[in-house]
């Protein structure tokens, strides 16, 4: 329930004001804008206000939040206050507006009914209403009393512009103290007001329902706009409970109704014909149900049924089963994706033109060169990392010069080969998916299929024989400046010079450990190609396939090449290489 | 009293660095009335409703709407201008990761608070209005043939109740049944919504069958004139435009 306690009225005794209201009754054709136009007050305002329609005789009510300053600016020329029905411990009300029209406001409607002051500028002050006992009278004169804003000839004027500013102001000291509704003291007031909009409140202003003889009349009332949809919605609702055969719809109370409007009530009303409920329309119908009959009329609206959800389990199973079909069928294709790829590979093998050479030049250069700096950048410092956290353990042994064998094989074997799959993965494999994933979408692949041009010829191979070949080159970079940094690390360490590092290094290398790492390159080359493109021309329909599947291709690429890599251990161990 | 304009551009000047677009352009909208707006490759089309739209500042010059000052006005007041309008783009522009109700839904949930029931209902009602099917609702925008593009572009432009509507080449890339099946919509939401609509469209069936009066850009200017008279006009652009053997036909059977 909206709760509202209006001010009281006997302004011999201050009724201490709970609430403000503002209601800006509009010209009928002007209310959307105007709605549109008070909710910009709210942004103006630096306090927490909330601001709401309210449903009553179409009329807007501005519900303050926690307000000292209230200010709501921008109200659209035409509008009249009509109404300022309670203000909240105001000590000052500050109204300044330029209108078409001079604002009527009303503390009480039968004192300033005949009273319309024409200022311009309107300084409504509850004069001194809590300077010591905030038990003073605001007079209503003090509105009419202001002076008139004159133009410079002296002559008062009709004025021409478009701003309300409604500031409530509580001076120093003073107490906000009347009810649960204000709360706190000093400065950080707290001005709280119900904003629940229930729908018992909502019917009464928007529909009256009527029991008569010949069945229930529904009589329409205020505004059915867009605008209040909510209400118009949550008073339907209420229409659904009711028992009664025969209904006889009456708009003659309606101030406005709307193309949604109209549709929300035509569909309750079909949803009830639906039910058996006999229901006419008392003429004359609003305009828009006729606009509603003629869009309705070929394929009938289907009534909305009930929800026919599946059981928990059944979905969950259900989820999983697809689920798993879903996998199967991925791997099928992936599947059929390399075995085309290979197909296509050895065909293009035939000649060099198929070959596509300055693709392939291109895709080294991206795919390879450009990734030096930062494969060199992380070897390095991981090399470093590892060297100094070795020389840290081994020294305790004094075998400091085990330090050497460490680095070199750890960089050797793994970490060059690994780190450079890890980089070249997030950089070139989510670059194969994102720009072949475009490519789709802009039907460039489709293009070429109908020019007669392979498009895994043409966007596939190059860059998978590019990356291929950028791959191990990286990978003997990366070894390089792995190396480079542990020989750093163990001459400022561990007082090995670097001539001792590299004698170190020549005894206990076998001739294979370079090799073991170098050849796991092409090898993650081509996972890593074969997951960015084959996501990448899995893209369809729209930019969120593109971003999933672009994440999908890092990640995924990065698990192959670490699974591979697990693969290669175990194998290079089961044959001593 | 003739009614003031909805919108009015006033001494527009659009320039890109030393390529002059728009030299002097002043251009008023009535309320209710359909205008095409036509020009050659180049001339500035978009660059005019782009600036009439307010996404684009002009070089100089002013565009009012509804009097008002639209380079003027604040960000809430521009917020407010730009719920009045509904706009299609050419390509339909629609969110391409969300269905097609939500797509219509989305303006009302920018400025509206409702319930999503209500959304659903509503954006039910915009699509019927467009002539699309109900089952139109859960598909995505790659799943709807050009013609349904367009007509769930056109949906999510009223979705406000607009009174003020842009269409960019709306009948672009449409077969001749759907191009005039979407003449046939403008022309019926125009009379049934009194909505003013400002269209580009080099579609001379569709200025044929739906438009008031048309403006042409032709020398960074715009002549403005009723279908007949703009017809009648004698600038040899707008003569070859209206009077070449594709409007002959089009003439012809309108």
């Amino acid at each position: 329930m909206q709760q509202q306690v209006r001010h009281r009225h006997d302004f011999g005794d201050v009724g201490l004001l709970q609430f403000i209201e503002l209601r800006v009754v509009l010209g009928a054709h002007q209310h959307r804008h105007i709605r549109a136009q008070l909710a910009y007050g709210l942004q103006d305002t630096e306090f927490d206000i909330g601001l709401r329609e309210r449903n009553d005789e179409g009329g807007a009510v501005l519900e303050p939040h926690r307000l000292e300053n209230f200010s709501v600016r921008a109200i659209a020329v035409h509008h009249r206050i009509t109404g300022f029905a309670g203000l909240a411990h105001a000590a000052r009300v500050h109204i300044e507006r330029n209108g078409f029209e001079a604002p009527l406001l009303r503390y009480k409607r039968e004192i300033l009914n005949s009273r319309m002051p024409t200022a311009s500028r309107l300084c409504v002050r509850l004069r001194s209403a809590w300077s010591a006992s905030c038990r003073k009278t605001m007079a209503v004169d003090d509105m009419a009393s202001a002076p008139p804003m004159t133009t410079s000839g002296g002559v008062p004027r009709t004025p021409m512009a478009t701003t309300i500013i409604v500031v409530i102001s509580k001076p120093q000291g003073s107490r906000w103290e009347h009810g649960n509704a204000i709360r706190g003291t000093g400065k950080s007031a707290t001005v709280c007001y119900d904003r629940r909009m229930p729908a018992a409140t909502a019917s009464t202003t928007l529909l009256a329902m009527e029991n008569g003889a010949d069945g229930m009349t529904l009589g329409l009332k205020g505004d059915w706009r867009l605008d209040n949809a909510a209400a118009i919605a949550s008073a339907l609702a209420e229409v659904g409970a009711a028992e009664s055969q025969r209904m006889t719809v009456d708009f003659a109370g309606l101030t406005a109704i709307d193309l949604p409007g109209a549709w929300l009530l035509r569909q309750h009303l079909d949803a009830l014909q639906a039910r058996g409920v006999v229901v006419d329309m008392a003429a004359p119908v609003p305009e828009p149900f006729a606009f509603i009959a003629e869009i309705t009329r070929e394929t009938p609206v289907p009534v909305a049924s009930e929800g026919q959800g599946l059981p928990l389990l059944a979905r969950t199973v259900a989820a999983i089963g697809r689920e798993s079909v879903e996998q199967v069928k991925d791997a099928r294709g992936a599947l059929g994706y390399l075995g085309r790829i290979v197909h296509t590979g050895v065909q293009a093998l035939g000649s060099v033109k198929r070959l596509r050479l300055p693709a392939i030049v291109r895709q080294v250069y991206e795919t390879g060169i450009a990734a030096v700096p930062i494969v060199s950048l992380i070897a390095f410092l991981i090399s470093v990392i590892v060297a100094y956290l070795g020389a840290d353990q081994l020294r305790q042994f004094g075998a400091d010069i085990y330090t050497v064998d460490l680095v070199a094989v750890a960089v050797l074997r793994e970490l060059g080969v690994l780190l450079t799959a890890i980089i070249v993965a997030g950089r070139s494999g989510s670059a194969f998916a994102a720009e072949i994933g475009v490519m789709k979408l802009n039907d460039e692949v489709d293009a070429l299929k109908s020019i007669g041009v392979n498009p895994l010829e043409v966007l596939v191979l190059p860059r998978l024989i590019g990356l291929v070949i950028a791959m191990p080159l990286l990978t003997i970079i990366a070894d390089l400046m792995g190396l480079a940094g542990g020989a750093m690390l163990s001459s400022l360490l561990l007082d090995i010079p670097f001539s001792q590092f590299l004698q170190r290094m020549q005894e206990i290398l076998a001739p294979t450990t370079f090799w073991a790492g170098l050849v796991k390159a092409p090898v993650f080359a081509l996972l890593i190609g074969m997951v960015g493109t084959y996501r990448g021309m899995q893209v369809r329909d729209s930019s969120r396939e593109l971003g999933r599947l672009t994440t999908v291709a890092v990640v995924q690429s990065i698990f192959l090449v670490i699974l591979a890599d697990a693969i290669f251990a175990v194998v290079f161990v089961e044959i001593d290489f | 009293m003739a009614p003031e304009p909805i919108i009015s551009v006033r001494n527009l000047v659009n320039r890109f660095g030393r390529q002059v677009v728009h030299e002097g352009l002043d251009l008023d909208v009535m309320p209710g009335e359909v205008l095409g707006i036509v020009g050659g490759s180049g001339s500035g089309k978009s660059v005019l409703v782009h600036t009439m739209l307010g996404l684009r500042r002009p070089t100089s010059g002013e565009v009012l709407f509804e009097g008002k000052e639209i380079s003027q006005l604040s960000e809430p007041e521009l917020r407010a201008v730009k719920r009045r309008y509904g706009v299609t783009f050419q390509h339909g522009a629609l969110f391409s990761a969300l269905t097609v109700a939500a797509n219509v839904q989305m303006p009302m949930r920018e400025y509206l608070d409702l319930p999503n029931d209500v959304l659903d209902q509503i954006a039910m009602l915009r699509i019927r209005m467009v002539g699309l099917q109900p089952d139109a609702v859960v598909k995505l925008p790659s799943q709807l043939s050009g013609g349904m593009i367009k007509r769930a572009a056109l949906a999510r432009a009223l979705a406000l109740d607009p009174t003020l509507l842009f269409l960019d080449e709306p009948t672009a890339g449409l077969d001749p049944i759907s191009a005039a099946a979407f003449d046939e919509l403008v022309n019926y939401l125009r009379k049934s919504l009194k909505l003013t609509i400002v269209m580009v469209t080099h579609d001379l069936d569709t200025i044929f069958a739906t438009c008031d009066r048309v403006a042409v850009l032709v020398d960074r200017k715009i002549i403005v004139d009723t279908l007949a008279g703009i017809v009648q006009n004698p600038h040899p652009w707008i003569r070859e435009y209206f009077h070449g053997p594709r409007a002959r036909a089009a003439r012809q059977e309108n």
